[in-house]
């Protein structure tokens, strides 16, 4: 049953995609022409070619830094999607809300102004709300060494502690780690007026 | 400082490529992604360490840039996971990956082609004003071994096929790089198995021609 399989079929064929009965019928029509069986192992041997010349997957730079990012930004819109369910409100919040609010800022107000007024700095300071903890994807692309993060309003500091990290050498010149100047470089900046005692 | 490139994050899964069969390996997905779709934000790492190789490769062979292809591939994956609740396990798992692959590439395209319009190009400062013995320079991906195996020939690839259109490059990546079927593919770029055809095979032909000489000498 050697009849002329259509353009799909072929093109199928040509590529090693059939299987069971539909590829024996292409194969047993392409016995008889070897242009087609040609054509198959041009192909095959051009598939193999870019397979090797060409890498299918590549790990991206920084690998571990690529999936904390992706970690950090996942968790950082989780809460979004919860706001965007929530500002489906209802009438009545619609009408109770702004009125909640506006009774709100005159209590605040009316409070403010029983307040008196030699109150310190420092009181004001402990009574303000402190922002809300963000704990941060830390990255260090050794992967021997340990990063750990603290943080603390009070004191107004932040903290990274690296464990791991070989010592700097104290011969280290920083000046000769990132950036070539080149006299061209320095020609585009500025001018500079020599003083007249040195010409 | 060391700049190892070798993936620390995740020893017990690895990547795609060092897994061994196909059915055993779309199994593991099926697991991982049934897992990170009740919230499993592990789960979900576990996916990105598989497939994370495959998508970067996909975007950087179709956009010749690696910074861009990083950026673009982290997007893939944000966006999978926001989609994640509609994924059914209909397709392979890679194959979806792939169709947003090239969504996300489409919409960078067609976003730089608009801006790149009278736009001043930074390329311009290269890399010749970094020391490249300094700690903090950026390295390039390609290892000194593969450099001298296939560095040239690779090289000439890459060329002819940055001169083929958007579709045919994305045709002859999926199917002949990444070994996906016509179907898969189709389903990838949202197309007709008839055009996944026509542009496959335009593509192939106008890559032979414009590797004549190289491919013949092989």
């Amino acid at each position: 049953m050697n009849t002329t399989p259509d353009d799909v079929m072929l093109a199928l064929w040509l590529d090693d995609e059939l299987e069971g009965d539909e590829f024996a019928r292409v194969e047993a029509w392409a016995a008889d022409h070897p242009e087609q069986l040609a054509a198959r192992e041009e192909n095959r041997r051009w598939r193999k070619q870019m397979a090797v010349l060409v890498p299918a997957s590549e790990e991206p730079p920084y690998p571990d830094f690529f999936n904390s990012r992706i970690r950090r930004e996942i968790a950082e819109s989780a809460p979004v999607e919860t706001v965007a369910r929530g500002r489906k409100v209802t009438w009545w919040r619609a009408v109770w809300m702004p009125t909640a609010a506006v009774a709100g800022m005159a209590l605040t107000f009316w409070v403010g102004t029983r307040v008196p007024q030699t109150q310190t700095a420092g009181r004001v300071a402990v009574t303000t709300p402190a922002p809300p903890a963000i704990s941060p994807a830390l990255y260090t692309p050794d992967g021997e060494v340990k990063a750990d993060y603290f943080s603390s309003s009070k004191a107004g500091a932040t903290v990274i502690v690296l464990d791991g990290v070989a010592a700097i050498p104290d011969d280290m010149d920083f000046s000769n780690t990132a950036a070539i100047d080149t006299p061209a470089d320095s020609d585009l900046t500025a001018s500079h007026d020599q003083p007249a005692d040195s010409q | 400082m060391n700049k190892s490139r070798g993936d620390t994050s995740n020893p017990v899964t690895g990547s795609i490529e060092a897994s061994s069969s196909g059915d055993s390996l779309e199994a593991d997905d099926a697991l991982l992604v049934a897992r990170a779709q009740a919230g499993d934000v592990r789960a979900y790492d576990d996916l990105v360490t598989r497939h994370r190789g495959r998508v970067y490769a996909m975007i950087r062979n179709m956009i010749h840039h690696e910074a861009d292809a990083w950026d673009l591939a982290q997007e893939v994956f944000i966006k999978a996971w926001h989609a994640l609740p509609r994924f059914e396990a209909k397709a392979r798992f890679s194959t979806w990956l792939f169709r947003i692959t090239h969504n996300v590439v489409c919409d960078f395209t067609r976003k730089r082609k608009v801006e790149s319009v009278g736009e001043f190009n930074d390329e311009i400062f290269g890399r010749d004003r970094i020391d490249p013995l300094a700690s903090t320079a950026p390295s390039e991906v390609e290892s000194p071994d593969a450099s001298l195996a296939h560095g040239e020939l690779r090289a000439k690839i890459e060329s002819a096929l940055a001169k083929l259109s958007e579709e045919h490059r994305e045709a002859v990546l999926l199917k002949d790089v990444q070994g996906l079927s016509y179907k898969e593919i189709a389903d990838a770029m949202g197309c007709s198995l008839g055009t996944v055809m026509s542009r496959l095979f335009y593509a192939r032909q106008k890559l032979q021609a414009l590797l004549k000489d190289e491919y013949n000498a092989r």
